[in-house]
């Protein structure tokens, strides 16, 4: 009885690729690891730029508070006002960090700017500030005041309302979550299932080619269609384990990048039903492109030629992840036909909670669909004698 | 004696890229590789194919083996057209070329047990026929080695083996000596003839004349695409002292013939 050649063909892919120790961690562990931690560094970097606790008001000395400028900076949340026995302390207070700004204003000044309101000829004295612009916070201690001050020179009169008192945010920190996973997932989920991809499918194809292994296959009777399919599906499981690293990385890394917008990890806000649909999209996805990438190398006669052919295609995957960022989200369900286009759109009404079953089904339906067409094109390229005769 | 390959009227033409061009020095884009390229093989015999370089035997063996098809003519294997039933002449040749690699990452067994699944053979006679072929190469010490860790002769063992996998009625070997030391060379040649004796046909490619000599039965002289020349051994030689001689006096005459 003739055995299985898919099965044969996926088997023979799964050893070459599990049995090289190098490829494996190459291509499943590291990407996962290596995100992780340059995220997470990024996220410690970023979080030290701006300080231990970057919420915290900013400490400011003012020497000889003038009582409109003490008004000011009492209704402003940001700023704290700290004493020391002398202007001296309060300086080396900013050099040692314990201080954020010192402001020194003169002994007249609230006279100076009464008189040069009432339209006296009357020179107001401008406050001294001293700050290092080198440091994020002094800096924007410096940035805060500076405001506030030039505030005072054109709006002092009518008095100013805070505006962020009589407004009330209704969106749940959930819903702001989802928002931002829903703009940035999609476009690195897309981009990770094809990095994934690319790492094998260009070497297994155009790889064998180069070699000459693809041509000891084709001299058996195996069918052109199972070789195909065989490479597809196996291909498609390690580009998925690889993905799979990646997003792991990516999700468990998110949180300590974004900080407080992301303070949990995208998969957790999912359900059952969230989780299935994501999978089927998901999956059906990295059909789609294991199989258009093989497509592609099998017209190149090198795994280099093979990759410069698919780098366009890994632009046009990082532009369509993109446009989730500024579309509203309300598609006709004839968009969730064009492939890949309808994986991000997908993705990003699952994290977003806004998606239909029947979007998933179109999309799902068909991607399958194009990863026949597209594993009836390779098929044909293993029947032409171009598979023997291309080679660099 | 029973016919098991002939050949008809084959016909190659290859389109030259402008890089071939350049390389070739020519202007024309079309080069004509195999001709109305005819000849028969029996039963149980060797048929050497030989010819200087670029005279189209590997053209000729690429589509024996169905991994290119000719633009004209035809073959049948064993009563199987190439072109109508190509799958059921790859389950009954065996092709070993230096073009058709082996993954050097694999082991000799790997690559048996792989090729003897595209084949459909049963695990049983697999692994019987696995002991008996490692057995007579010397591979068996080897068979759980890479590729990539086994010396050239070595290597070229495992790709006979494996192209034998199927216990095929036509072997189909392109040049099987090239780049092997002279006891490696002997190894093969020697199996060659004990293939013959158990009733296998070999179609045997090479420029060695003394190799053609040593074991083949009949012998076609291919020159520009074309059969100059097919038959026994000694009617081929004819007149002349070597096998090397009558090719030398048939391509004189056949350039004499073109100018």
């Amino acid at each position: 009885m003739m055995k299985n050649g898919i099965l044969t063909i996926a088997k023979k892919e799964l050893a070459r690729f599990f049995r090289d120790r190098r490829m494996v961690l190459t291509t499943i562990f590291l990407p996962g690891i290596l995100i992780y931690l340059i995220y997470s560094f990024l996220g410690s970097g970023m979080s030290a730029l701006l300080g231990d606790d970057e919420t915290a008001p900013y400490k400011v000395y003012v020497e000889n508070m003038p009582e409109t400028v003490g008004m000011l900076i009492d209704s402003t949340p940001m700023l704290d006002t700290v004493t020391y026995p002398s202007k001296e302390d309060a300086l080396l207070s900013l050099e040692e960090e314990r201080c954020d700004l010192v402001l020194l204003f003169d002994e007249d000044f609230d006279e100076e700017l009464a008189a040069s309101l009432a339209g006296g000829d009357v020179r107001v004295t401008p406050p001294t500030l001293h700050y290092y612009g080198a440091r994020a916070r002094s800096s924007e201690a410096y940035a805060t005041v500076m405001s506030l001050l030039s505030a005072l020179e054109t709006k002092l009169n009518p008095p100013l309302i805070d505006m962020s008192e009589s407004s009330v945010d209704l969106s749940t920190e959930e819903d702001v979550q989802g928002m931002l996973y829903s703009m940035l997932l999609p476009m690195l989920l897309m981009a990770m299932l094809f990095s994934g991809c690319l790492a094998v499918a260009p070497e297994s194809i155009a790889g064998e080619k180069e070699r000459g292994t693809i041509a000891t296959m084709l001299v058996t009777p195996l069918q052109r269609s199972h070789l195909a399919l065989g490479k597809i599906l196996s291909l498609s499981l390690i580009a998925l384990l690889s993905g799979m690293s990646s997003t792991v990385g990516i999700l468990l890394s998110l949180p300590k990048l974004m900080g407080d917008a992301m303070s949990t990890s995208g998969f957790s806000m999912l359900g059952v039903p969230d989780m299935l649909s994501l999978a089927a999209v998901i999956l059906s996805s990295v059909l789609v492109i294991v199989a258009l990438v093989s497509l592609i190398s099998s017209f190149a006669r090198s795994v280099k030629e093979a990759s410069t052919y698919v780098a366009p295609l890994m632009i046009i995957v990082m532009l369509l992840g993109v446009t989730t960022m500024f579309s509203s989200g309300d598609l006709m369900t004839v968009a969730y036909v064009i492939p890949l286009y309808n994986s991000v759109n997908c993705i990003a009404g699952i994290f977003g909670g806004d998606y239909s079953f029947l979007s998933i089904a179109v999309t799902v339906l068909s991607n399958l669909a194009v990863m026949g067409l597209l594993t009836y094109a390779l098929t044909l390229m293993f029947n032409h004698e171009r598979m023997i005769t291309d080679k660099s | 004696m029973e016919k098991i390959l002939e050949v008809t009227g084959l016909k190659k033409t290859f389109t030259l890229s402008k890089k071939q061009q350049a390389i070739e020095k020519t202007k024309t884009k079309k080069r004509i590789a195999v001709n109305g390229l005819s000849f028969t093989a029996y039963r149980g015999e060797i048929f050497g194919l030989l010819g200087p370089n670029g005279a189209g035997k590997t053209t000729t063996l690429r589509i024996l083996s169905t991994l290119i098809r000719p633009d004209e003519g035809d073959a049948t294997l064993d009563g199987y057209s190439l072109k109508a039933s190509p799958s059921e002449v790859r389950a009954r040749i065996g092709f070993l070329t230096s073009e058709n690699k082996l993954d050097e990452f694999f082991t000799p067994r790997y690559h048996f047990d792989f090729f003897s699944d595209l084949y459909g053979v049963p695990n049983d006679v697999r692994d019987r026929r696995r002991k008996d072929l490692f057995g007579r190469f010397g591979i068996d010490r080897f068979e759980e080695v890479k590729l990539a860790n086994l010396s050239t002769g070595m290597k070229q063992k495992t790709a006979i083996a494996v192209s034998l996998a199927n216990d095929p009625d036509v072997i189909i070997f392109d040049e099987p000596t090239n780049g092997l030391d002279v006891l490696t060379a002997r190894t093969v040649t020697d199996f060659l003839l004990e293939l013959r004796n158990r009733g296998k046909t070999v179609l045997l490619s090479t420029h060695i004349f003394t190799l053609a000599e040593r074991v083949c039965d009949r012998v076609g002289i291919i020159i520009d695409g074309q059969m100059v020349k097919e038959g026994a051994l000694s009617d081929v030689i004819g007149d002349e002292k070597t096998l090397e001689d009558a090719f030398f006096s048939l391509y004189a005459a056949r350039k004499v013939g073109e100018e």
